[in-house]
């Protein structure tokens, strides 16, 4: 399905993993919304999405692992500037690890919802450059860092 | 971030300060909410003299903190009540938050205590076990038909194997054991006492310390 552009199958009851070959192959790909079901397992580490500008997995608990970093660095950022993606909806998962500092490739990311996973090390400071960045959850984690007043550092 | 509306990092660990640039993009955040982390020190101005965004929803800062108090004679934390508001509900709760110092070192005790529990459950194990051995060694002294002799010259009692031992020297061996059993089953009691009265005392502290409230 080389055309698909919106691929919406939130609310029902999926209870496999994400299979890899959901993470690449659909190069028109805008809208993947799988929240609000019982998916498990690791999210494919190798991600080729070009066109993906909304994605959301929230509210599937069995979904452990890392974000992968591929999902920032794959082609879809490099051969776009990362012009695509703005809208990262991932809550309330077993998702953990660090966020990967590839994160702020994506220059229009507008929001940026984690709330509620695994979620540990500090927030890239490299965040700070997402100029379009208008909402950014990251609570319920257990992220670190330690902020001083400019003077300081 | 010059977009930037809603911050959320609250239920984190972070630390540190609050830096002057979240004051001065106040303005266009309408939902700020940094609360339940390990965050200290003096509030800049800028984000005590917070202005409220169109559409402002909330600003929570306090809560689980643990900031100093304002200078006397500068801005009170009540002073923020009312206006966006930062946090308190009230001017009388603003009025009493339990305000810290420059390091964020009371929470600590958090961590401290379970790990002094587990320490104190491992000892009070291995007390147990070698007070246990004494015991069989007693009880090896104390009961002769219970001990057979092996053709290696060696006593096996319960399972274990002993050296033989003198009639006189096993009564000395029993009267430590004894006594050494009584003090470990002391010390265990102290210690799971200790551990009861630590735990209780982070509950009812903690809470107050970190200025949550309390159901």
């Amino acid at each position: 399905m080389p055309n698909l552009q919106h691929l919406l199958l939130f609310g029902n009851r999926l209870s496999s993993s994400i299979p890899a070959c959901l993470a690449a192959g659909f190069p028109k790909l805008e809208v993947l919304l799988l929240h609000d079901n019982d998916l498990k397992g690791r999210l494919p580490e190798s991600w080729n999405l070009p066109s993906l500008a909304t994605i959301c997995l929230s509210n599937n608990a069995g979904l452990r692992g890392h974000l992968p970093a591929s999902f920032f660095n794959s082609p879809q950022f490099s051969a776009r500037g990362g012009a695509a993606l703005t809208t990262m909806v991932i809550e309330g998962t077993g998702i953990g690890g660090a966020l990967p500092a590839g994160l702020c490739n994506a220059a229009n990311l507008a929001t940026l919802n984690l709330a509620g996973n695994r979620f540990s090390g500090p927030l890239p400071a490299c965040v700070t450059r997402l100029q379009r960045l208008g909402v950014l959850r990251l609570g319920s984690n257990s992220m670190t860092g330690h902020s001083r007043p400019p003077s300081a550092t | 971030m010059t977009s930037l509306t809603t911050l959320d990092l609250s239920g984190n660990g972070f630390s540190g300060t609050i830096v002057a640039s979240l004051g001065d993009i106040s303005a266009q955040l309408v939902e700020t909410c940094l609360d339940l982390n390990h965050f200290s020190c003096v509030l800049p101005d800028s984000v005590l003299r917070w202005k409220k965004a169109p559409g402002f929803k909330s600003l929570k800062l306090l809560l689980g903190n643990l900031f100093a108090c304002p200078d006397a004679g500068a801005l009170s934390y009540s002073m923020m009540v009312g206006a966006p508001g930062l946090v308190a509900a009230t001017p009388e709760e603003a009025d009493s938050y339990a305000c810290g110092n420059a390091d964020y070192a009371i929470p600590g005790l958090a961590a401290i205590v379970p790990f002094a529990v587990v320490l104190l459950a491992i000892g009070r194990g291995r007390l147990k076990r070698g007070a246990g051995w004494w015991a069989r060694l007693r009880a090896a002294s104390g009961a002769e038909h219970q001990v057979a002799v092996g053709p290696d010259g060696q006593r096996s009692v319960s399972g274990g194997t002993f050296p033989v031992v003198p009639p006189a020297q096993r009564r000395v061996i029993a009267h430590r054991a004894a006594e050494l059993e009584a003090a470990a089953t002391s010390l265990a009691t102290m210690a799971s006492s200790a551990c009861l009265c630590a735990l209780a005392g982070a509950t009812l502290v903690l809470p107050v310390v970190l200025n949550a409230p309390s159901e």
